[in-house]
């Protein structure tokens, strides 16, 4: 960035000056330093005796060692290797080469404390630097709000538009959020691919005539011809081959009927059979909505429940979607699904679909002594995997072959058949699906033309004259940039479109389609725009203007009509209040949920740490529900207008039965979140112990209570600790049969006083959480590398908060954390106020995060005033 | 660079064969002086000869026990994984011990062209040196730069990458990798009514651009210094485009350089999105294909990854018996047996190595080869050392010897970040290093080779 603003001089100004004072006495400032020279706190009684003892002499005036002089270290972070320098200076420190060997070591606590002091200096100039405080710049839509005021703009299917806008570059984050100015970059391939995605989603909005649909049917006939063989490979398909016996499906000369799918394979759909399985990318040439027509029927004989089919398609990739319905008793039954086709030629996943009954499981079943056979073998299997890894002796190995060749030999003998009716199961009494034939066809319309095309077209299809283009972005152009507009502003999409049917000559709709593509790349809708010309005071932001502020604050897109029209009356400022409450309560405000909390609680991030297999317990139900809880949880304490202490501690949690079984709290059935009281024997509440953030701060393998302490101090408390330095070490594997908890490994780690000194402050908040596994599931011995059981090693969850308080228990530790809700309430609204803002907030803005702070304080520390205060505050109004 | 535009008239119908069918023909040699004046992809005089770079990214690492060598100098004894590539032994150089600051166990790809922290949350995603390479010698060719991958897209927002191109706002540049694609963008005339469609469509665009300049300025004048900063970029974003755009519109109408359609056989087996590649098959084409975008000028610059960060994306040879993916075998825990395929599986993507750095030096130009005027990288993110860290990467510079690369066999730079390995390519390029080069990760260059 060419236009960084220098400085306000804050740092160590200029060490030199401040040096020289220090040795001459710090009486009066001396000539030179005249802007100021406000030394920073902490610099005499920290830094200045540090950099003495331990820097001055090989680093000063006098020798200038490897040509750093510490007293001329700059202080202006803008300038390159500024701050480079500084951040190796306390690396070095930090990896013990400064002072160097031979040079008395430095007490390691004063070692900590200017590492720590320079570190916040550096961090308060990063902000600085990122204009905290400042005047709020104008800035960019990021994906989600581009993707949103689309669809709001437009009146189109947010399905269509969302994969669209995923070709949009990547939005950079600051702070923490994607909505930032100082991350929010534009350059040549920001235009590039605004032009390429307006021009789709202009052909989206403006249409011709109907899309070319595709269209398959699956009779079956493949299947007519070639019933289930009657003889089948014995197991693991060696050359004999024996009876099938039992059979899942018959085929029938209309229809085929099952009496049990295809195992899944996955727990959570355990319960259900697949029917069919085939490839659809030939229907499927492109995103949108396709209609299954399944024509079946299910001779239900004793069944009473209803029958279902699950559609699902591209299962476990970007592209994967899946839908319930219940079996029409017509024969034919219909839906739809939205579903993702090739996106420039780079098809996302596997255009397969899967139809999926709820069958009845293990109706067909193995033969017992076969089965029993088969899972000796494959229990054989494991065993032998095992012993490779552990190396065992050869004459252990031959054994475990013989063993293995010995069972062959009886699977080689087996006659018998392959599979049985269940014969727990009266067979006449199960349901029969009898199925003819599906046929999938789209893309389909929900309404044509589309309501994009009406809202724009306002006069119909019939006109396509000049003044008909003017009238229509008359009425549009406004909207577009949320804002009225001048008629200059008009005519030069006017023009654009008239160059095109002209020089271009493009017919009318794809001349408009130019005109549409043109405001949706310009300046006025991409950006958020507060002018405020030379004007250096700040001033107060005119009714659209804050109108717009507050919908992407609260709904991340733009105003509806509702808001529009208070603007335009001039009513808004006056009651911001009552507008607040109405958009709170608005189902687009989970739009805040998702991209607030998403990105506060690192939502948006879980699902990227794999659990290794030994988790048994982890598959795709929880991973999915352990992304929702922490939105749902957020959803409760907003919505009630709970305290917002609930997020460190909670006498409920929002769940869903996957969820709760994971927590062993009983009474919880169905897939939806709602709210479930909890006791103190579920060991949970408030976001510490929510799995989706467990999972998140573990490896896979392990826990990493580094990584948990560190994301308690810098989300909950806002005070990050510092970068660990280069090559600081990482906690090993257990070597050798050994079988340490990370918490003895990590001592190991700490032995090292340098690494101690920030260990301490780290340390506690991180172990204090390790009563919860790599997953999140609550436990009292380690688990995990490979250690389980009764044997495994009793935790240590106990530590010392650094003001010494000790806690010896998780729930010691969160009434410690509940007594700091004061420092947590000011943190919580420092990062609201950023994300409101979309600037850093900085020390120059204590005042108002005092303010807010206090706000919480008076109302019990309730969610909705927060927000009501921001709105009211002064930064949120003014430009 | 003396860079003088020469539409040169063919003299003699004038054909590159590819794929491996008949490359070492005395023919080729004669006809081949230099890649650009065989055809008019290139813009170069005729007595000089581009300079090109590679850079190629094998993700997760190597088994570094069966491929550094124990010895440095020339005459290391050659270790099973260096071994396909012996015969090669002067023209390239193993460095090893270097590292990356910011590659951590997975997930180093971004980092590897960038030198920046970039999977972390609110750091700045900048640009990859392959981009500023390009952005210094790219208009000199129909294209800047090629970005390659076993992927398609860029994978953005997923757990793993598909490029290892950024351009210098952070945007990551989508990976082709259908050969027969790339082949038909470099090489395949385009019809009468694609370049209409083209030029119809970049009169529109610049229309549109015109357009949102004119609003862009009126606002310019009302806003306040910052907020005029920001929308500078927006101004600079249209005029790079444009820029751009009158780059490609030049190149438009001159004809692409005339080469004999490569063998692709059957098009299954040869997208790696689906099941069955034949790996050994694909990979060679991309090579093959690599080779003749460099021999007939129509680019310099070409970031490759063939092999992805965490899924490997190339199968690892499961059909030559394999049954480990590559992730699997990084992460050995001393297995014998997954030991055994880590090697065996490193040879074989090193025989496609062997036989990438092969073709090129087939290729004669002047009185070296394609090899000698083009600095090859292989490189990873992953350590050499058990699992994959960010240090003792394998790295491995091969080629250019024209351009002064002097090849010492095996040397060892201990702790060096490897963005001086690609500040030593920017030396022998002879371009000069950008301004905050990799993030500050570059220090310096890798003397022994220059």
């Amino acid at each position: 960035m060419s236009t960084r603003p220098r400085l306000p001089v804050r740092f160590v100004q200029c060490i030199s000056s401040l040096l020289t004072l220090g040795t001459a006495a710090l009486a009066a400032p001396a000539p030179g330093t005249a802007d100021g020279a406000k030394i920073p706190r902490g610099f005499r009684e920290i830094a200045q005796p540090f950099i003495e003892k331990s820097c001055l002499e090989c680093h000063g005036e006098k020798k200038a060692k490897a040509g750093f002089r510490i007293d001329l270290l700059g202080s202006d972070l803008t300038v390159p290797k500024v701050a480079e320098q500084w951040k190796e200076l306390i690396d070095r420190i930090n990896a013990g080469e400064m002072p160097p060997e031979g040079k008395p070591r430095p007490d390691v606590k004063q070692a900590a404390a200017f590492v720590g002091w320079v570190s916040g200096q550096l961090r308060e100039l990063e902000l600085a630097a990122k204009n905290a405080g400042g005047r709020i710049p104008m800035r960019r839509l990021n994906r989600d709000e581009y993707a949103n005021t689309v669809r709001d703009l437009l009146k189109l299917d947010e399905k269509i538009v969302r994969p669209l806008t995923e070709e949009m570059p990547g939005d950079g984050k600051a702070e923490g959020f994607d909505r930032l100015g100082v991350a929010l970059f534009f350059d040549q391939t920001q235009i590039e691919r605004s032009l390429d995605v307006a021009a789709k989603i202009a052909a989206k909005a403006i249409v011709t005539q109907p899309p070319k649909t595709e269209r398959m049917i699956t009779h079956f006939e493949i299947l007519r011809k070639k019933p289930p063989a009657e003889m089948v490979e014995v197991f693991p398909a060696f050359e004999h081959k024996i009876p099938r016996g039992a059979k899942d499906r018959i085929v029938r000369p209309d229809f085929i009927e099952h009496i049990q799918g295809y195992p899944t394979y996955k727990k959570e759909t355990a319960a259900w059979g697949v029917i069919d399985h085939f490839a659809i990318g030939k229907v499927v040439t492109q995103d949108g909505y396709y209609r299954f027509r399944i024509k079946a029927k299910v001779d239900n004989r004793a069944r009473r429940e209803p029958n279902k089919f699950r559609l699902q398609y591209g299962m476990a990739s970007p592209i994967q979607a899946e839908s319930e319905v219940t079996l029409d008793p017509s024969g034919t039954t219909e839906t739809r699904m939205f579903l993702r086709g090739p996106v420039n030629g780079e098809v996302k996943g596997p255009q397969v679909f899967d139809l999926l009954w709820n069958h009845t499981e293990n109706a067909v079943i193995r033969e017992p002594k076969y089965a029993a056979l088969v899972s000796k073998w494959t229990g054989l299997r494991g065993r032998m995997e095992q012993a490779a890894v552990r190396r065992v002796s050869q004459a252990e190995m031959d054994a475990l072959k013989q063993e293995r060749a010995g069972l062959e030999k009886e699977l080689n003998a087996w006659t018998g058949v392959a599979n049985i009716y269940n014969p727990a199961m009266d067979l006449e009494k199960l349901p029969r699906l009898q199925i003819e034939s599906i046929e999938i066809e789209g893309p389909i319309e929900k309404e044509w033309p589309p309501a994009s095309h009406k809202a724009l077209f306002f006069a119909g299809d019939k006109r396509s004259d000049a003044a008909y283009v003017r009238e229509i972005f008359t009425r549009f152009l406004p909207r577009a940039y949320r804002r009225p507009v001048t008629k200059v502003e008009i005519d030069e999409i006017v023009a654009v479109v008239s160059e095109a049917q002209g020089k271009g000559k493009l017919p009318f709709p794809e001349a408009m389609r130019v005109g549409l593509q043109r405001v949706l790349c310009a300046p006025g809708f991409l950006f958020l725009e507060e002018p405020s010309g030379a004007n250096p005071q700040r001033r107060a932001l005119n009714e659209y203007e804050l109108a717009s502020r507050l919908s992407y604050f609260l709904w991340s897109t733009m105003p509806d009509e509702q808001l529009f029209s208070v603007a335009v009356a001039g009513k808004l400022r006056a009651n911001l209040a009552a507008q607040v409450a109405r958009m709170l309560a608005d189902p687009k405000s989970s739009q805040f949920v998702e991209n607030f909390a998403g990105q506060w609680l690192s939502v948006r991030d879980y699902g990227s740490i794999q659990p290794a297999a030994d988790y048994r317990d982890y598959d795709k139900p929880l991973e999915r529900a352990s992304k929702q809880e922490p939105l749902a949880f957020f959803t409760e304490v907003l919505a009630k207008n709970l305290p917002v202490t609930s997020f460190l501690d909670s006498d409920f949690l929002v769940l869903n039965e996957r969820l709760a079984k994971h927590y062993g709290v009983e009474g919880v059935s169905g897939p939806e979140f709602r709210r479930v009281a909890i006791t103190p024997e579920h060991h949970r509440g408030g976001v510490l112990g929510m799995a989706g953030l467990m999972t998140f701060l573990a490896d896979g393998t392990r826990t990493l209570p580094m990584r948990r302490g560190s994301w308690v101090l810098r989300e909950l408390f806002n005070d990050p600790p510092n970068n660990p330095p280069p090559n600081a070490g990482e906690i090993q594997p257990n070597t050798g049969g050994k079988s340490l908890t990370v918490r003895e490994r990590l001592e190991l780690h700490r032995r090292d006083e340098i690494c101690a000194s920030c260990h301490f402050k780290l340390d506690p908040f991180g172990l204090a959480l390790e009563n919860y596994d790599a997953i999140g599931h609550w436990r009292e011995r380690f688990n995990g590398e490979g250690i389980r059981g009764p044997s495994a090693p009793v935790l240590d969850v106990s530590g010392k908060f650094p003001d010494g308080k000790k806690f010896a228990t998780l729930e010691e530790y969160k009434a410690g954390l509940m007594v700091q809700k004061d420092k947590f309430a000011r943190a919580l609204s420092t990062k609201l106020l950023t994300y409101a803002l979309g600037r850093p907030v900085g020390f120059t803005d204590h005042e108002v995060v005092d303010s807010l702070t206090a706000t919480l304080k008076k109302n019990e520390y309730r969610f909705q005033p927060l927000i009501h205060a921001i709105v009211a505050s002064e930064p949120f109004n003014t430009k | 660079m003396n860079i003088i535009h020469h539409p040169q008239p063919m003299p003699r119908r004038t054909f590159l064969k590819g794929a491996g069918i008949t490359l070492a023909l005395p023919w080729l040699d004669a006809m081949s002086v230099r890649a650009a004046s065989v055809t008019t992809a290139g813009s170069i005089a005729a007595h000089e000869t581009p300079r090109r770079a590679v850079f190629s990214f094998f993700g997760l690492g190597i088994n570094g026990r069966d491929f550094t060598p124990a010895e440095t100098g020339p005459n290391y004894k050659v270790t099973p994984i260096l071994k396909p590539l012996d015969a090669l032994r002067r023209d390239f150089t193993v460095i090893s011990g270097m590292k990356l600051t910011h590659s951590g166990g997975h997930v180093g790809d971004r980092t590897f062209l960038t030198g920046t922290n970039t999977h972390s949350a609110g750091v700045k995603l900048r640009v990859s040196c392959d981009q500023e390479l390009a952005a210094a010698i790219g208009k000199a060719t129909r294209f800047p730069s090629l970005t390659l991958g076993i992927k398609r897209g860029t994978g953005f927002g997923g757990n793993q990458d598909q490029t290892i191109s950024w351009a210098p706002s952070g945007t990551p540049l989508p990976s082709e990798n259908r050969p027969h694609v790339i082949f038909d963008q470099v090489f395949r005339p385009d019809t009468a009514e694609t370049l209409n469609q083209r030029e119809a469509e970049f009169a529109r665009r610049n229309s549109v651009l015109d357009s949102l300049r004119g609003e862009a300025r009126r606002l310019s004048g009302s806003l306040g210094a910052e907020d005029r900063a920001k929308l500078d970029e927006y101004l600079t974003g249209i005029r790079d485009l444009e820029r751009r755009m009158q780059d490609e519109k030049e190149w438009l109408r001159r004809p692409k350089p005339n080469v004999e359609t490569l063998n692709f056989g059957k098009e299954q087996g040869l997208d790696p999105e689906k099941a069955g590649l034949e790996y050994r098959r694909y990979q060679r084409l991309m090579f093959d294909i690599i080779t003749l975008a460099l021999q007939t000028d129509s680019t310099r610059v070409i970031a490759y990854m063939p092999r992805m960060d965490g899924q490997d994306g190339t199968g690892s040879w499961r059909e030559l018996g394999n049954p480990y993916n590559y992730h699997e075998m990084t992460h050995h825990g001393e297995d014998p047996d997954k030991l055994k395929w880590f090697t065996q599986a490193d040879v074989w993507y090193m025989e496609e190595w062997a036989y990438f750095l092969n073709k090129l030096k087939a290729v004669k130009e002047g009185d070296g080869t394609l090899l000698d005027h083009t600095l090859v990288a292989y490189g990873s993110s992953g350590g050499a050392i058990n699992a994959h860290h960010g240090h003792h990467l394998p790295a491995m510079l091969a080629g250019g010897a024209r351009l002064g690369v002097k090849h010492q066999g095996h040397i060892i730079k201990e702790d060096v970040r490897l963005g001086n390995l690609w500040r030593t390519m920017f030396e022998r390029m002879g371009v000069p290093v950008p301004a905050n080069f990799q993030g500050g990760e570059s220090d310096g260059v890798i003397k022994e080779l220059a």
